[in-house]
C-alpha cells in the first residue's frame, strides 16, 4: 500500500468514526425517558407547569423523537448550531469556546512539563541502566500508571492547600477576575501549580520510557563507535542520536495521547474545580443538560479523531516505513 | 542537561515564587462569596436563588418579610384591607429615590404590578403572585390601591415579592419572549444598594452603598460577590481572610469552620427539610401506580413512623445541625405561627413497630419479611443521585425496617427519572427526597393536592384526600389570619396521621462570616445575607 | 485427552518452576491474592458491617473520627467504620473490575479468534470496529453510556450498568493481540494437516488454537483487570456506582463531596486509593511477567535486550 492510499484510508476512517459519534451522541440522549425540563428546574417553586411546558417547547422537547427531533437536531448540527444549554440558557458553542482555552492551557502545560521531564528522565535511565536512577525511574513510572488520576489530584489537592497554602480550585482567585491578565499571573500560576502536576506525573512515565527505549537502542548500534572515532563524546552521541530517535515516537504519542488527556482533564478539573471542557462535561452530566452534553462530547470526541488524524499523517510523512508496509 | 535542569528549576522557582498573591481587606466593602451566581437579574425571569439575594438588596417591594417571620413596610409606611378582603390599600413612605435619582411615585409602582398581570408569559417568575388581582391603581403620588377578585389569604407574602422595577427599563419589550432575554445587568432599583457592575462569565458583582436608601444608607461601602467553584475553596478563602461572608457551609464541614479564628459560624433554623414520601396513589388512576399495596395499610405506615430514628438521623448525617421534623410546614414559617403544635411525634420504638404488624397480621417468614397473604413488606427505598445525604440516610433506614420485618431495597436514581416514576407515574414504593424554602405554607400545602398529581405538578405522594383539597382552597381566601392558621394546623395534621410524607428533619442554615472584620448580622431564617442583616452590618475598627 | 492439552499441561509444570524464580511477578502474585483474600474473608477481618454506625458511650454516631478515636482507620462522614467499608469495598471493586475484565476478554478472544483465523471480510469488519473504538475518547463515552442506560428505567443495578459498559468498552486490545496470535498459528504445519485431513472450523479453533493462544489469553486478562478496577474506580468517583454497595471509587466519591478534605480526614480518603493501587499494580506486575513468560514473541524480544523491564500498557480512561 502506498503512502497515498494510506492516508486516504485513514482519513476514510476518520470520517466514519466521526459519523458514529454523532448518531451515538443522538441516540443516547433522545432515548431517555425522564423530562429534562424538570431536571433543570428541579423542585423550584417558582416555576408554574405553565412555565415548564413554554420552556419545553422551547427546547423542541414536545415534538416527537423521531423523525422530526432527529431531522431538527442534525440539520442544525450541519450548520454548526449546537443549540442552546438548558442549564446556561446560552448557546452551546458560547460556552464551550469560553471554556476550551482554559483546558487547552491545562494541558498543554501539563503536556510541556512531562515531556520536558520525561526526556531528561528518560536519558538518564538509559544511559545509566540497571543504577538505581533506571530503577527508580522505571518504578516510578509503573506506580503512577497504578495511581488513580483523581487520587492523586486528592492528595496533591490536601497536600498543597494544607502545607504550601495553594488554592483548593479555579484558575483565578474570585477577586481577580476581571483584572488585567499581567497582573494576575502570579495568581493564575498558583491555581495552575497543583493540577500542571498532576498531569505531569500521569503523563511522564510514557515519554520517559520512550526516550529511554531510544536510548537504549542508540547504545546498542554501531553508529555510536563511528561516532566516537569522530571524536564525538559519550554524552554529545547520546544527545543527538538519542533525541532525533525519540522525537518520532513523542510526536506521535502527543496526538494520541489526546483521549486518554481528555479523560484525564474531566478528572483532574474535577478534583481542582478547574473550569474547562472536562469540569462542564462533569456538570452537564449531573444536570442533565443534554445540549451541553450532546455539544461537549461532539467537540471532545471530533477534536481526538482530528489530532489521531494528524498523528497518522505525521507518521506517514516522518517515517519511511509506513510506505513499505 | 545541567542547564535544561536549570531551567527547570527556574520555572519551578518562578511558579513558587508566586505564591503569596491574593487580596487584602480595601475600605468597608463586604465580600461575599457564593458557589453559585445569578443567570439574570431580570425579575421577570429569573428563578435562582442567587438572583433573589441580589434583588432584595437592590429593589424594594411595598411589604418585606421581616427577620422574625412577620410582614413589615418597605415602600409601604403602613397599608390595610377593606372589611370585604378586596381591596388593599398602601401608603408609601415619604422621599423615595431611585438608584438614579429620580424621585419615585406610586404609579410607577402600580405599572410594575400592571405590567405582570398583562404579560403573565413574559413575567413567567411573578405571575403566580398577581394571580386573582383585578386592578392595581395609583390615586395619588404616595398611594397604591390593589383590587383582587376574590380575598386573597397571603397578600403580603405575594406582595413581597412585587419589587418596584424601573419603569423605562422595562417599557421597550413588544413580545414576552424580548423580556425573558433581558438580562437588566445593569438594573435600576430603590433598595440599599446599587449595582456598579456585573460580569455574568466570571459572576462577580460589585454593589455599592444607596446613600439615599429611604431608611439611611448602610453603614458599609458596597458588597463584592464573588463566584467559587467549589466549597473546599470557598472555605479555604474565609479562612485565610478573601472573603469576610459565606451564606452556605456544607454540613460536613461546619464543626471546622467554627474552630477558625477571626470566624463566626452560624446555625439557624431554617426553611429546607428532607422528608420520606410513601406512594400514596390512587389505586384507580389510569395508568394503575405500581407501589407496594401493602403501603395503602395505615398500620404498615405507622409500623414505618415508628422504625425512623430522626435523632440519629440528624446527629450522623446531618451532623447534629437539623432538628427532628414532623410536620410540612416548618416550625419557622412565620416566625412559627403556621407550624402546628398539636401533632403528636410518633416516638421511634422497633418493638411498637413490630407490634403494630403482628397485630395487624403481617407474620414474620422464615426469610425475615413479614408478609400478609399476597402482601410481602419489601420496598424499594429510591432517592436522588445527586446528593450525597440521601444513600447515608437510606443506609440506615434500611436497617431499622429490617428490625421490624420490613424489607427495603436503597437505589439511587437520577433525579429526572425520579420525577418521571413518582409524578404522575406513581411507579415507586418509599422515596426520599427534600423541599427547599417559600415563606409562605401556601406552596408546600398545594404539594399535596390531588390536582398536583398531573404532568408538570408538584404532588410526588399522590396524596388524594378531598377535604384537604377543599381546606386547600379554603384557605387561600381566608383574610384572617388566626382562622387560617386554623384551617392550616389541620391540613398539617391530617398529612401527618395519613404519611403520604413522613418528614424527617428540618435542616439548620449555616453560614458564616468574619467577626474579626464585620459585626451586626441579623440571624434570621431570611439569611445574613439579606437586605435587612446587611444594613445593620458595620465594620470592625 | 488431546496432546495440545497434555502439552498445556506439562507447560504448566514447567511454568511454575520458572515464575517461582521471579520476584516482580511473585509480587505480583501476592498483591493480587491477598486482595481476592480480603474480599473473600472480609466479615472474618472485621467486627462492624459497612453499614454499621460507630457510637460513643452516649449512644452518639461518631463522624469523621480520627484512628486514634476509632481504630484502626476511623470513621467516616457517616461514621461508618473505614476499615470495613475498605475491606467490604474490595468485594465490590474486585467483583466489577473482574466481570468487567472477564467480558472484555471472553468478547476479545473471541473477536481476535474470529478475525485472525476466518480473515477477509470478517477480519476487516471487527478491526474497522476496533479502529472506531480506539479513537472515540473512552471517558467521555462511557460517562454518558453510564448515564443515559441508568435513566432507561430497565431495572437492572448500577453496578451491572458498570459491568457491562467497561467490559464492552475494552475488549480491543486483546482482539488486535489474538488476532496477531491466531494468524501465525493458522500458518503452522499441524494446522494445516488438520485442516488437510477434514477437520471442521470449530474442531481447529478449539483443538489446535485455542490451547495454543490460552496462555496469552490468560496473561492479558490479567492486564486488563487492572485498567477495569481503575476505570470503575475512576466512574464511581465520578458518581456513577451505586452509593448503596460501595467500591473504593465510590468511598473516594463520599470522601470527596462530604468534605473530608476540609476536615483534613486523611484516613478517609487515603486507605481506598492504596487498596486500588495495591490490586492494579499487582495485577499489571503480574500480567507482565506472565506475558513475558508465555507469549513466545515477547520472549524472542525479551532475549534481545531488557529494553522494557516492564510493559506499561497503554494509559485507559482512568
Amino acid at each position: 500500500m502506498n503512502r497515498r492510499d494510506y492516508l486516504l484510508r485513514k482519513f476514510g476512517l476518520s470520517l466514519v468514526t466521526i459519523f458514529v459519534v454523532v448518531i451515538i451522541n443522538f441516540l443516547l440522549f433522545r432515548v431517555l425517558p425522564g423530562d429534562p425540563v424538570r431536571a433543570v428546574v428541579g423542585r423550584n417553586v417558582r416555576i408554574s407547569a405553565e412555565t415548564q411546558q413554554a420552556l419545553r417547547e422551547q427546547f423542541g422537547l414536545d415534538k416527537p423523537v423521531f423523525p422530526d427531533q432527529f431531522f431538527d437536531t442534525l440539520g442544525q448540527w450541519a450548520q454548526g448550531n449546537l443549540g442552546v444549554s438548558w442549564s446556561l440558557r446560552e448557546p452551546v458553542s458560547d460556552v464551550l469556546m469560553s471554556k476550551l482555552w482554559n483546558t487547552v492551557l491545562l494541558i498543554g502545560l501539563g503536556q510541556v512539563f512531562a515531556i520536558i521531564l520525561g526526556v531528561i528522565l528518560g536519558l538518564l535511565a538509559g544511559w545509566k541502566r540497571k543504577t538505581a536512577i533506571d530503577v527508580g525511574a522505571l518504578t516510578f513510572s509503573l506506580i503512577a500508571w497504578a495511581i488513580p488520576t483523581f487520587w492523586l489530584g486528592i492528595i496533591l489537592l490536601a497536600a498543597g492547600s494544607s502545607w504550601f497554602g495553594l488554592p483548593t480550585g479555579g484558575i483565578v482567585s474570585p477577586m481577580n477576575v476581571g483584572k488585567p491578565l499581567y497582573t494576575i499571573i502570579p495568581d493564575v500560576a498558583r491555581h495552575l501549580i497543583l493540577p500542571t502536576f498532576t498531569l505531569t506525573i500521569l503523563y511522564l512515565g510514557e515519554y520517559m520510557l520512550i526516550m529511554r527505549s531510544s536510548i537504549l537502542e542508540v547504545l546498542s548500534e554501531d553508529y555510536i563507535l563511528t561516532a566516537k572515532a569522530k571524536g564525538m563524546s559519550h554524552w554529545q552521541v547520546l544527545w543527538k542520536h538519542a533525541l532525533k530517535n525519540a522525537m518520532l515516537p513523542i510526536v506521535t504519542l502527543i496526538a494520541l495521547n489526546l483521549g486518554f488527556t481528555v479523560s484525564g482533564a474531566i478528572y483532574i478539573e474535577t478534583v481542582f474545580s478547574y473550569d474547562g471542557l472536562g469540569k462542564l462535561f462533569q456538570t452537564a452530566l449531573t444536570k442533565q443538560d443534554y445540549p451541553l452534553l450532546q455539544g461537549a462530547f461532539l467537540l471532545l470526541a471530533v477534536s481526538v479523531i482530528i489530532a489521531n488524524m494528524a498523528a497518522d499523517v505525521l507518521y506517514a510523512v516522518l517515517d519511511p516505513r509506513v510506505k513499505e508496509s | 542537561m545541567k542547564q535544561k535542569l536549570l531551567y527547570v528549576l527556574v520555572l519551578a522557582a518562578i511558579l513558587l515564587s508566586a505564591c503569596g498573591g491574593g487580596g487584602g481587606g480595601e475600605g468597608t466593602t463586604l465580600r461575599f462569596g457564593w458557589i453559585g451566581k445569578p443567570d439574570t437579574l431580570n425579575p421577570a425571569y429569573a428563578f435562582l436563588t442567587e438572583s433573589y439575594t441580589v434583588f432584595d438588596l437592590v429593589y424594594s417591594t411595598m411589604v418585606t418579610e421581616a427577620a422574625d417571620g412577620s410582614y413589615m413596610g418597605m415602600l409601604a409606611k403602613d397599608w390595610s384591607v377593606s372589611n370585604d378582603g378586596l381591596t388593599w390599600t398602601y401608603h408609601l413612605k415619604d422621599g423615595i429615590k431611585w438608584h438614579n435619582g429620580e424621585a419615585f411615585t406610586a404609579d410607577q409602582m402600580a405599572w410594575a404590578i400592571n405590567a405582570i398581570m398583562k404579560d403573565p408569559d413574559g413575567w413567567a417568575a411573578s405571575a403566580n403572585y398577581t394571580g386573582g388581582f383585578a386592578e392595581v391603581t395609583a390615586p395619588d403620588d404616595k398611594t397604591v390601591v390593589i383590587v383582587t377578585e376574590y380575598p386573597i389569604a397571603n397578600m403580603d407574602y405575594r406582595v413581597s415579592f412585587l419589587y418596584a422595577v424601573y419603569p423605562p427599563d422595562f417599557k421597550g419589550f413588544t413580545t414576552s419572549e424580548d423580556l425573558q432575554n433581558f438580562t437588566n445587568f445593569a438594573a435600576i432599583g430603590t433598595g440599599p444598594f446599587k449595582i456598579n457592575t456585573f460580569d455574568k462569565d466570571t459572576g462577580v458583582l460589585l454593589l455599592g452603598a444607596f446613600a439615599d436608601y429611604m431608611d439611611g444608607a448602610p453603614k458599609i461601602d458596597g458588597i463584592v460577590f464573588q463566584t467559587f467553584d467549589n466549597t473546599d475553596a470557598m472555605i479555604q478563602a474565609l479562612k485565610v481572610g478573601d472573603i469576610d461572608v459565606v451564606n452556605e457551609v456544607p454540613a460536613s464541614a461546619f464543626e471546622t469552620v467554627k474552630g477558625y479564628e477571626g470566624v463566626t459560624a452560624t446555625a439557624i433554623n431554617g426553611r429546607y427539610f428532607n422528608e420520606l414520601i410513601i406512594n400514596s396513589a390512587d389505586p384507580n388512576l389510569d395508568p394503575a401506580p405500581t407501589g407496594n399495596p401493602a403501603l395503602a395499610d395505615p398500620a404498615v405506615r405507622l409500623a414505618i413512623a415508628h422504625s425512623i430514628n430522626k435523632q440519629d438521623i440528624v446527629e450522623v448525617v446531618a451532623q447534629g445541625l437539623g432538628t427532628p421534623g414532623d410536620s410540612i410546614v416548618p416550625p419557622t414559617l412565620g416566625g412559627g405561627f403556621w407550624h402546628s403544635p398539636n401533632i403528636q411525634e410518633i416516638p421511634f420504638d422497633i418493638a411498637e413497630a413490630n407490634r403494630v404488624l403482628d397485630e395487624a397480621g403481617y407474620a414474620l417468614g422464615s426469610d425475615g419479611v413479614r408478609a400478609k397473604d399476597d402482601l410481602r413488606l419489601e420496598f424499594r427505598l429510591q432517592f436522588p443521585s445527586d446528593s450525597a445525604v440521601y444513600p447515608r440516610i437510606a443506609d440506615m433506614m434500611a436497617g431499622w425496617f429490617n428490625q421490624a420485618g420490613m424489607k427495603a431495597t436503597p437505589e439511587a436514581v437520577d433525579p429526572d427519572a425520579l420525577v418521571a416514576a413518582t409524578t404522575p407515574a406513581g411507579d415507586y414504593d418509599l422515596v426520599l427526597w427534600g423541599w427547599g424554602p417559600d415563606p409562605d405554607p401556601d406552596f408546600i400545602l398545594s404539594v399535596m393536592t390531588t390536582e398536583q398529581f398531573v404532568e408538570g405538578g408538584w404532588s410526588d405522594s399522590g396524596y388524594h384526600n378531598p377535604d384537604y383539597d377543599q381546606m386547600y382552597l379554603d384557605q387561600q381566601q381566608i383574610v384572617d389570619k388566626a382562622e387560617r392558621q386554623k384551617v392550616i394546623w389541620t391540613m398539617q395534621e391530617m398529612v401527618f396521621n395519613d404519611r403520604p410524607y413522613i418528614v424527617l428533619y428540618y435542616e439548620k442554615m449555616l453560614q458564616a462570616y468574619r467577626s474579626d472584620r464585620f459585626t451586626g448580622f441579623i440571624e434570621s431564617p431570611l439569611g445574613i445575607e439579606s437586605a435587612q442583616s446587611l444594613l445593620n452590618v458595620t465594620a470592625v475598627k | 485427552m488431546n496432546e495440545n492439552w497434555t502439552l498445556f499441561k506439562r507447560n504448566l509444570s514447567d511454568f511454575w518452576k520458572a515464575f517461582r524464580r521471579n520476584r516482580l511477578g511473585l509480587a505480583g502474585a501476592f498483591l493480587v491474592i491477598t486482595s481476592i483474600l480480603v474480599a473473600t474473608f472480609a466479615p472474618l477481618l472485621t467486627p462492624h458491617a459497612p453499614s454499621d454506625i460507630i457510637r460513643d458511650e452516649g449512644g452518639h454516631g461518631l463522624t469523621f473520627a480520627p484512628p486514634s478515636v476509632h481504630g484502626p482507620l476511623g470513621t467516616d462522614d457517616a461514621g461508618h467504620d473505614v476499615w470495613s467499608q475498605l475491606v467490604y469495598g474490595a468485594r465490590i471493586s474486585l467483583m466489577v473490575g473482574f466481570m468487567a475484565g472477564f467480558i472484555a476478554m471472553f468478547v476479545g478472544s473471541l473477536f481476535g479468534i474470529l478475525a485472525g483465523y476466518f480473515g477477509g471480510r470478517i477480519d476487516n469488519l471487527l478491526m474497522r470496529i476496533t479502529d472506531i473504538l480506539l479513537v472515540i475518547p473512552d471517558l467521555p463515552l462511557m460517562l454518558i453510556l453510564v448515564a443515559t442506560i441508568r435513566q432507561l428505567d430497565l431495572k437492572i443495578s448500577p453496578l451491572t450498568v458498570l459491568i457491562a459498559v467497561i467490559g464492552l468498552l475494552y475488549w480491543t486490545s486483546t482482539a488486535r493481540l489474538i488476532r496477531s496470535q491466531v494468524l501465525t498459528i493458522k500458518e503452522r504445519q499441524f494446522v494445516a494437516r488438520a485442516r488437510a485431513i477434514g477437520a471442521g472450523h470449530g474442531h481447529i479453533i478449539r483443538k489446535h488454537i485455542l490451547p495454543q493462544i490460552m496462555p496469552l489469553i490468560v496473561a492479558n486478562t490479567v492486564l486488563i483487570l487492572s485498567t477495569a478496577i481503575l476505570v470503575e474506580s475512576g466512574l464511581a468517583f465520578l458518581g456513577l456506582g451505586d452509593p448503596t454497595q460501595p467500591s473504593w471509587g465510590t468511598m473516594l466519591n463520599f470522601a470527596f463531596d462530604r468534605s473530608a478534605i476540609t476536615n483534613g480526614a486523611w484516613w478517609f480518603y487515603l486507605p481506598p486509593g492504596f487498596a486500588i493501587v495495591w490490586v492494579t499494580l499487582g495485577c499489571v506486575l503480574l500480567g507482565n511477567v506472565l506475558e513475558e513468560m508465555l507469549n513466545p514473541r515477547l520472549t524472542a524480544h525479551h532475549l534481545e535486550g531488557d529494553q522494557n523491564m516492564i510493559a506499561v500498557p497503554a494509559k485507559g480512561a482512568e
